[in-house]
């Protein structure tokens, strides 16, 4: 049962998170509203951008903010499985005797970093999809659980394509956001020089454990959302189908396959989440049109026309954002 | 909290009844216009009377259907309240107070709490009272309709326009046209009609098939003698009705060489049963020639018409013109004018006497 304390919980954190976050990364304010709310959320995000702007900072800056433990994977093409979930080895036991014992890998933590995923193998990027997704690990059969609060913050580099990998559907459909992350401005690109010229360290200090955490989460979980502005996310998701009885003519016209039911969950899930941050108690038709860019982005697949006139997955969203809320709103 | 939150709608939701009673008076505007429409049509095309039935036709479609579009179609329900005055940015906070009004959970006061706060900074004015531009349209095109359609009626009734029923008799008619063609040759005498009453060798009109042309009058010149048309017509005066094809007909004539003269002015002793005095004589009208075709003497005959008599000689040499002349036929005309003949004949008989008269 929600009280007035866990909303004033609630509203402290947050203030501490985004101020301890800001020491160490300058600007990109909706790259770190966003990664935040799906942390509260409970999701995983991928955040992809050129090297140098702030991505694996960022994610440190995180681990050091919610101090809880974090992992992170450098992913390689050598990369085996094993050694994102940890393997049984063999050991000897007080008697003398061989026995296997599990070692977990670096996914036994609360907070996964990991950097430039796309460049692992498909078969190294799958071991991920359990975590992820069910927050549990099997190796040998065994399926071990993983400790809660468990997020996967991973970066991808949009430009260098060769020799990487490109993660499947299956793997984008669980982030919950993928955040493109994009160069500083001029202005902070000086405050950034000017930092790190006086210090490289980072200062953010720990401001939420995991208990406050699951119970911001848990806050968050209780705003109300209207069925109204339910049927209108989800009118917003089966929009992306161009096969779909509410499909729009941009998704007719771009769109291969639209975003799975996953969609209409982060949606729903991160919509309280920033509904809470900017002081309401309800869900709003703003918040999901906010929200609907990162959590769209990765999961529609584009068609060939789209590929041909070079448009943009942020700007057929933009589309049916304007087609749905034209159609269904006015 | 709950009862707060209903006093803080009292005032939109009054302003959107106020709307809905807008938009129900004009939906039924359209709707008695519409009526108004029909009925004005199905009497302008039937011909039937009565400026009474448009008054009703009107005021009881408008009458029954206003209570059904307020209270059925736009009478603005809790939920349709909670989204206009959303549409004031206020985030979707009353739908949800709406929805959700009857949770207490300490989350539900605070957004309730919140929702009355926002709601409280509006003035009930920026509910502005929108009509959609559909149910303006609907209300004019029947408006308009409506009236013009039984305006027409009214200008039908009045015999200014035609009404339905005759317009599509009209349209319905054959409208085939026949040429009548009327042709005297050479110097033998002059054609008159009302249309040309200057006279001409020949005169043209188009008829309608069924109906008839106009009055055609041939005038021998001097020294010519009228006999027949040459499609069989025996008077100089021919009307042909009920046209049902093209018609030529010439003037048959014969040259008149020796000419009556004063001896045989018997012969153009007026026809007797018509009460000329006179059988001849000097200073008498001519009769008619014995033609000794076998043809029977229309003066024997007391049934004879008036237009058999104009087969007789009209030769255009006798002057037939004067006071004596003048005066018989004068009488004739006044005989026949006021007698039992029909209107066609009389047409042609004052139209004879016209010819004749200088």
């Amino acid at each position: 049962m929600v009280t007035e304390s866990n909303i004033n919980l609630f509203e402290e954190q947050c203030k501490k998170i985004f101020t301890e976050v800001s020491k160490d990364v300058i600007g990109q304010k909706d790259v770190v509203e966003n990664t935040i709310i799906a942390m509260i959320a409970g999701g995983n995000v991928l955040l992809e951008g050129v090297p140098g702007v702030g991505k694996t900072r960022l994610v440190r800056t995180l681990g050091r903010v919610f101090n809880m433990p974090f992992s992170r994977i450098q992913f390689t093409p050598d990369l085996m499985p094993a050694d994102v979930t940890g393997t049984n080895i063999i050991v000897k036991d007080k008697a003398g005797n061989s026995t296997f014992e599990f070692q977990p890998g670096p996914v036994f933590s609360n907070i996964i970093l990991a950097d430039e995923i796309n460049r692992a193998t498909p078969k190294t990027q799958s071991a991920l999809l359990e975590a992820m997704q069910e927050h549990t690990v099997t190796v040998m059969g065994v399926s071990r659980p993983l400790e809660e609060p468990f997020f996967v913050l991973a970066t991808q580099n949009p430009i260098e394509q060769d020799g990487t990998y490109p993660l499947p559907e299956a793997q984008m459909d669980r982030f919950m956001f993928k955040v493109n992350v994009p160069n500083p401005s001029l202005e902070e690109l000086m405050q950034i020089v000017e930092l790190t010229q006086k210090t490289m360290a980072e200062t953010a200090d720990c401001v939420c454990d995991k208990k406050q955490l699951l119970e911001m989460r848990a806050t968050a979980n209780q705003i109300p959302v209207a069925t109204e502005v339910l049927k209108f996310s989800m009118v917003l998701v089966s929009a992306t189908h161009p096969d779909s009885s509410c499909a729009s003519e941009a998704a007719k016209k771009y769109i291969r396959v639209g975003a799975s039911p996953r969609a209409g969950q982060a949606l729903i899930s991160a919509a309280k989440v920033l509904a809470l941050i900017n002081g309401r108690f309800n869900v709003s038709y703003s918040d999901i049109n906010q929200l609907a860019y990162p959590v769209l982005r990765h999961r529609i697949k584009l068609g060939f026309e789209a590929i041909a006139e070079r448009i943009s997955a942020d700007e057929i969203i933009r589309m049916i954002l304007d087609e749905v809320n034209k159609k269904y709103r006015d | 909290m709950q009862d707060k939150k209903l006093e803080v709608l009292n005032e939109y939701v009054s302003r959107l009844k106020k709307e809905a009673l807008l938009k129900a008076i004009l939906s039924a505007l359209g709707v008695g216009f519409a009526s108004l429409l029909v009925t004005a049509l199905a009497c302008w095309f039937t011909e039937f009377g009565g400026y009474w039935i448009f008054a009703v036709v009107f005021i009881v479609p408008f009458a029954a259907s206003l209570p059904l579009f307020y209270f059925f179609l736009y009478y603005p329900s809790e939920k349709y309240v909670a989204k206009r005055l959303d549409r004031l940015g206020l985030d979707e906070r009353i739908l949800t107070m709406v929805e959700f009004g009857g949770q207490e959970s300490y989350i539900m006061q605070r957004q309730r709490a919140d929702a009355v706060s926002a709601l409280s900074k509006c003035n009930s004015k920026l509910v502005k009272l929108a009509v959609s531009a559909s149910i303006i349209a609907l209300a004019a095109v029947g408006v308009v309709a409506g009236t013009t359609m039984t305006t027409v009626y009214g200008l039908a009734e009045a015999g200014k326009i035609p009404s339905g029923k005759e317009l599509v008799e009209d349209a319905m008619a054959d409208k085939t046209e026949f040429e009548l063609v009327y042709k005297v040759s050479g110097e033998a005498g002059l054609l008159y009609s009302p249309f040309c009453p200057e006279g001409s060798t020949e005169i043209t009109m188009k008829v309608k098939k069924g109906e008839d042309g106009e009055i055609i009058l041939f005038k021998p010149a001097a020294g010519f003698v009228f006999t027949r048309w040459a499609d069989g017509v025996k008077t100089t005066l021919r009307r042909d009705t009920n046209v049902q094809g093209k018609i030529v007909a010439t003037i048959g004539f014969e040259n008149f060489e020796g000419g009556y003269g004063d001896d045989n002015a018997e012969d153009f002793a007026p026809p007797q049963h018509l009460g000329n005095s006179g059988n001849g004589g000097e200073g008498g009208p001519p009769m008619p020639p014995n033609s000794g075709s076998g043809e029977k003497d229309p003066n024997d005959d007391p049934n004879t018409s008036l237009s058999e008599l104009m087969g007789w000689v009209f030769d255009g040499k006798t002057d037939y013109g004067g006071a004596v002349f003048e005066a018989a036929y004068a009488d004739m005309l006044a005989e026949i004018m006021s007698g039992n003949y029909d209107a066609a004949t009389k047409a042609l008989a004052e139209a004879y006497f016209n010819a004749i008269k200088r």
